[in-house]
């Protein structure tokens, strides 16, 4: 429809202005893309998606550790490969070397959205299903007095952290409800 | 002429109408000439509060004092809906013995890997 309007069909139109009138079909065609424009841009603006990520520093994996032999490996072997820990403890057995890393993701969607262009103003209009999750994980690794490796261990909660628009659904209490079934069974 | 500037101008502004940048950090940076400047087996506590200032935590490890200055660096990019904040951090550890000269020096630096990201899928 655009392009049919803003073809130039007459050659006054190539100054953007015809010799009769203020606003010819092309100055019209422009005013009718730039409302366009700004009608994208304005519904762009409070889109009704959103995909959002936290992440506080790099996630560390098992492989990244694997190179640690308990007994054999020192705390300077450990902060050459894998790097400074955020935290350093002591424990009744050594010192502890903390490594956080956290990543949270969450997803928002708002159906209501398009109400807003027909509902008057001050009347609520949010139909908005909203999830997040973040997955805060740790690596520990222990050391015995003279700082050589006793254990490492991960605390894993990565599956805490995923983009999820349903906020309804809980595995735990869905567990319970089939075992609650199958208590009620016998 | 005057149109197509008209519409590149509109354009521009929708496309940035969406756009964010943000930064922020937590603490200064941590020169890394002065923690070099900091020698095992000489520097005491005070050489060191002198070059880095008060640290940010004292621990009591292993039956060695240390201290530890840390600094957070974020970087966040919006553009339409997809959002991405990324954190990391720089940890200086300084272990001093018995009579208060250091012992070592640990130094992990992620802030220098930081990047501005939008894209909130994948790695």
């Amino acid at each position: 429809m655009w392009s049919s309007a803003s073809a130039p069909t007459d050659s006054s139109f190539s100054s953007g202005r015809s010799g009769t009138s203020a606003c010819g079909p092309r100055d019209r065609s422009q005013a009718w893309l730039l409302v366009g424009l700004l009608v994208v841009g304005l519904g762009l603006a409070g889109c009704p998606l959103t995909w959002q990520r936290v992440s506080v520093n790099a996630v560390i994996k098992p492989e990244d550790v694997s190179f640690v032999v308990p007994g054999r490996t020192t705390f300077h072997d450990v902060v050459a490969r894998v790097g400074a820990p955020d935290q350093l403890s002591d424990s009744d057995s050594g010192p502890v070397a903390h490594y956080h890393f956290l990543d949270f993701k969450r997803f928002r969607v708002n159906f209501g959205y398009l109400l807003k262009f027909f509902t008057p103003p001050g009347v609520p209009d949010d139909i908005i299903l909203h999830r997040g999750g973040a997955g805060t994980e740790e690596l520990l690794v222990f050391f015995d007095r003279n700082w050589v490796v006793r254990q490492r261990v991960f605390a894993h909660n990565a599956n805490a952290s995923r983009f999820r628009a349903w906020p309804f659904d809980d595995p735990a209490l869905s567990q319970e409800s089939e075992e609650d079934k199958a208590a009620r069974s016998f | 002429m005057r149109g197509l500037l008209k519409l590149a101008t509109v354009m521009s502004l929708v496309l940035l109408s969406g756009c964010a940048f943000v930064r922020a950090n937590l603490g200064d940076e941590l020169n890394p000439e002065a923690v070099e400047a900091i020698q095992r087996g000489v520097s005491t506590r005070a050489d060191v509060t002198n070059r880095l200032g008060a640290p940010d935590r004292i621990v009591q490890v292993n039956d060695h004092e240390i201290y530890q200055y840390y600094r957070y660096d974020l970087k966040s990019g919006t553009i339409l809906f997809f959002s991405r904040t990324n954190i990391k951090s720089d940890d200086l550890y300084i272990v001093f013995n018995s009579r208060g000269i250091v012992d070592d020096v640990v130094f992990g630096q992620r802030t220098n890997r930081l990047k501005f990201q939008f894209w909130p899928f994948g790695d």
